[in-house]
């Protein structure tokens, strides 16, 4: 995180809140907010695991869709808007296993949790969760006379 | 360090393989430490290929009689294991921040969620129809079964030490699998103490099995579990580069693989969205254990028209954010 944090300053990164080890202990990191984020900081390529936002601004809805998608991901997306045209196009857009609408908590045990392109294979939760452990097994069955 | 549990039989420092609780072949331990305070909680067992070889060869044996069970009779095991963990939720949860460092009112949900998945699956399980198809020749029927796949291994990482186990034992069991985990050398204690409800409910030996090993053991017994043959499946949460090192090697033997691998999540704020509702989803998405999920927020896109209102309502979330120990119940990160 500390290196994430770093490479985002120096490529420009204004750090508003935090930036790095809690008082608390070594193993506290402090919630961190950066703005002036881009596609070219080391964070927005790799999982920051921590608790650091780095803010990037947009203004066309179809380039904001481009950029997300724009990396070998496809696990979860979120998308606040309240316009229904606009959250079909987005869902319909973003390239992902899970698309949050309007809110940050997407785990249940119902739904099918899970991603594409190189965040996984297969689901977990839902009906569709015990098809990774079942088989197919077909019987052709003949000498049914009469 | 101690630990304050009303059941102390639920913290559990040996693995447990076919029905018993065992230490490592060498006897070596290694340490589990509480990340908020650098402490040592417990000493769990060393092991490595041969342990998981026994584990799995326990496995395939168990399985025959496992499957054979009716589908409500697998389904009533685990619905009663859903129940024992949500009444022992308190202990387990203490057992989780120890070895994991979340808050424990967040240890106790995440405990809840663990539960969710043997309700929810057991109740699948009595649902497994297959098909019959019409033939398009005389004198003949056609049928489709739906069948357990056999022996499967589950690999889970330290974020969700409790969910992501039960998230994989849940579904291979109520399909009538059987299987072998192994949790994160971090937090082994979650899954053990799961297994020592699960024996109480009368899981038959053998069908799950939880071997433990620190960073060293885990190419060893990882590389068992995806080199044996006997093992027919393999379901793993984890890092990117990890899931492909796996995936490759059990192309060896055509194993089924599941991988829940890395993210990168875009959060988009368009400029019709209600800032409230972003705010309020932005503290699960990206603070929730502290962004340690694969489906934390990772990057935050806001369009121009809201940018600069959002960004001062995240400056005060995050400042007003409270750090500490998990067992601070001021806690929130």
């Amino acid at each position: 995180m500390l290196a994430h944090v770093g490479d985002a300053v120096e490529r420009g990164g204004d750090v508003l809140v935090g930036g790095g080890i809690h008082e608390q202990g070594r193993t506290f990191f402090s919630p961190t907010i950066i703005t002036g984020a881009d596609m070219d900081w080391q964070m927005s390529n790799e999982e920051t695991f921590g608790p650091v936002a780095a803010i990037h601004r947009f203004s066309d809805e179809a380039a904001a869709i481009r950029t997300a998608n724009a990396t070998p991901f496809g696990l979860a997306a979120y998308l606040f808007s309240q316009d229904h045209a606009r959250i079909w196009r987005a869902s319909e857009g973003l390239e992902y296993g899970m698309i949050a609408i309007n809110t940050g908590f997407i785990s249940t045990e119902v739904a099918p949790f899970g991603g594409i392109k190189e965040s996984g294979i297969g689901r977990e939760g839902s009906q569709h969760g015990l098809d990774d452990f079942l088989e197919y097994k077909y019987l052709a069955w003949a000498g049914v006379r009469g | 360090m101690t630990l304050t549990l009303s059941d102390p039989d639920l913290f559990r420092t040996q693995a447990y393989i076919d029905g018993k609780w065992v230490d490592a072949d060498s006897g070596e331990t290694f340490a589990v430490i509480d990340p908020a305070t650098g402490e040592e909680i417990a000493q769990v067992p060393r092991m490595g290929a041969a342990e998981t070889r026994r584990a799995i060869e326990a496995a395939e044996r168990a399985q025959v009689g496992w499957r054979k069970l009716l589908a409500k009779e697998r389904a009533k095991i685990l619905r009663d294991l859903a129940d024992a963990m949500l009444a022992n939720a308190d202990d387990l949860a203490t057992i989780l921040t120890a070895e994991q460092g979340k808050p424990h009112a967040e240890a106790k949900a995440e405990i809840a969620y663990a539960a969710s998945f043997f309700e929810w699956f057991g109740e699948e399980a009595k649902r497994v129809s297959g098909e019959t198809i019409p033939a398009p020749m005389p004198d003949r029927r056609i049928v489709v079964l739906r069948e357990p796949i056999g022996v499967t291994v589950g690999i889970t990482p330290w974020n969700f030490p409790s969910a992501m186990p039960t998230r994989k034992a849940a579904p291979a069991l109520a399909a009538g699998c059987s299987m072998v985990l192994k949790p994160a050398e971090q937090t082994p204690l979650s899954a053990l103490s799961v297994m020592v409800l699960a024996e109480r409910v009368g899981l038959p030996a053998g069908v799950l099995s939880v071997v433990t090993g620190d960073a060293e053991d885990a190419p060893k017994i990882g590389g068992e579990m995806t080199s044996n043959p006997i093992v027919r499946k393999l379901s793993f949460t984890g890092s990117t580069e990890v899931g492909k090192l796996l995936m490759g090697q059990c192309a060896k033997t055509i194993k089924k693989v599941s991988l829940e691998l890395g993210g990168n999540a875009p959060f988009l704020v368009f400029d019709d969205a209600d800032l409230d509702d972003v705010i309020a989803a932005m503290m699960v998405a990206k603070f929730r254990n502290s962004g340690q999920t694969c489906i934390s927020a990772n990057r935050v896109l806001v369009q121009d028209g809201i940018h600069d209102a959002f960004v001062e309502r995240m400056v005060e979330l995050a400042s007003g954010i409270t750090v500490a120990s998990g067992f601070d119940p001021a806690a929130q990160i």
